[in-house]
């Protein structure tokens, strides 16, 4: 099969006018420069910005509220999460993702907490105070109407923050907090996968488990047997119900220290 | 610095054209964002430390992600029905089956075959736990199969 796939991917190649292209872009850099251009574009972009920005807090609102609240009604297609069906509780059954929307958006921890009602752990030294969020959702059946998708719950939240991050050379080196939440409502399996995290750590080796005193529960700070072109080590851990996974990526070493300094400067 | 550009272009533009390719099925919306990733080399080419390649992966497949959040991509999904997402037929069967599934398989299978990158690699560089990876690729390569089992019982008849 190898052979095969090597083989029907050899077709795929840059066009010479798509390489013309950058080479103009770059090494010739026949850019035309046209600052009344930019200029105008440049407005239109912030005005164009600073409206679908509070178009995406207003829709994640309520996005979220309806969905934390079970039930929300997919009316569009269009590429998104993949979604699987829990068929007779054994197995499960991938929904196209043709039938969801992609629910992913950039908002503030603060926005979170009011629209879900929960706090959420925080860092001074955090870059940004933007979340992106992402949800999971959960085919719900209650209409027998075939071959369309009514209704969904959320089955888990996922938030993303960074301490630290920065776009370096387009890698994410720093820190970043996932934050998951599951919700009442998930499928068994889920909350399994939940658990599984803190509880079975296959292919992790454990470099520290340790009881916080700044977040009274234990820490497990792990790292993979695996030699990737950077380095990664993860602190895990759950507060209130809510996983919470830092993760250290950087060119070289990750000072452990540094690591166990934010998690005993976390608060509320 | 432009002869370092030109090195690391010519040597990687075809593994890096491929890779979008397969993320998004399309060779008009893979032309773009190529050349979106090789401004970002340019700009970036003496920063960059020896892993050229790793870099230029890791980069394409931010790019393809943000492809697909943009307001652009949404509103052209949500306009259609169904998208097609060939713009244009390519010569082999083989690679026809590879896209139609779907973008995380695809990938995966473009990263491990072709590139020979192993499960962990790619659940890193896709951000996927490695139990998905392998569920992904046991899928796509029974989905492959299946078409591969065809294409040689048409062959030996």
């Amino acid at each position: 099969m190898k052979k095969k796939v090597k083989k029907s991917f050899n077709s795929v190649k840059m066009s010479k006018d798509v390489e013309k292209k950058i080479m103009d872009e770059t090494v010739d850099k026949r850019v035309v420069k046209n600052y009344k251009l930019r200029w105008g574009l440049m407005l239109c972009l912030v005005i164009l910005g600073i409206t679908f920005k509070s178009e995406i807090v207003i829709a994640a609102r309520e996005i979220v509220s309806l969905i934390w609240e079970r039930g929300i009604l997919i009316t569009s297609n269009g590429n998104g999460y993949r979604v699987f069906e829990d068929v007779k509780g054994v197995k499960y059954n991938e929904i196209p993702s043709t039938y969801m929307v992609g629910k992913e958006f950039e908002t503030t921890v603060e926005e979170v907490e009011k629209i879900l009602g929960i706090k959420l752990l925080k860092y001074d030294k955090a870059s940004s105070n933007n979340v992106y969020c992402t949800f999971l959702p959960v085919i719900e059946k209650h209409s027998e109407r075939k071959g369309k998708i009514d209704r969904v719950y959320l089955r888990q939240l996922n938030f993303y923050t960074n301490y630290g991050y920065s776009e370096l050379l387009g890698l994410d080196y720093g820190y970043y907090l996932r934050t998951e939440i599951i919700s009442s409502e998930a499928d068994e399996f889920t909350k399994l996968d939940f658990l599984e995290e803190l509880n079975t750590m296959g292919g992790k080796n454990m470099l520290e488990e340790y009881y916080s005193n700044n977040l009274q529960t234990k820490v497990f700070i792990y790292n993979y047997d695996y030699k990737p072109s950077w380095v990664e080590v993860e602190a895990l851990f759950v507060y209130k119900d809510i996983r919470y996974e830092i993760t250290g990526v950087f060119e070289k070493d990750v000072p452990l220290d540094d690591l166990k300094d934010i998690l005993e400067n976390m608060h509320l | 610095m432009e002869d370092k550009f030109l090195e690391y272009f010519n040597k990687y533009k075809d593994d890096i054209y491929r890779l979008a390719y397969s993320y998004l099925g399309s060779y008009s919306d893979t032309d773009d964002v190529v050349q979106v990733v090789f401004m970002k080399l340019f700009k970036n080419i003496n920063k960059l430390n020896d892993n050229v390649k790793g870099w230029l992966i890791k980069v394409t497949i931010n790019e393809c992600k943000t492809y697909f959040l943009s307001s652009w991509y949404k509103k052209i999904t949500l306009f259609s029905d169904e998208i097609d997402i060939k713009d244009k037929e390519n010569e082999n069967d083989l690679l026809d089956e590879i896209m139609k599934l779907d973008k995380k398989k695809r990938v995966i299978i473009y990263l491990y075959y072709y590139q020979d990158f192993k499960i962990k690699e790619i659940a890193k560089l896709l951000k996927m736990k490695e139990n998905t990876v392998k569920t992904n690729l046991v899928r796509a390569r029974r989905e492959l199969r299946e078409f591969l089992k065809e294409e040689n019982d048409e062959e030996e008849s």
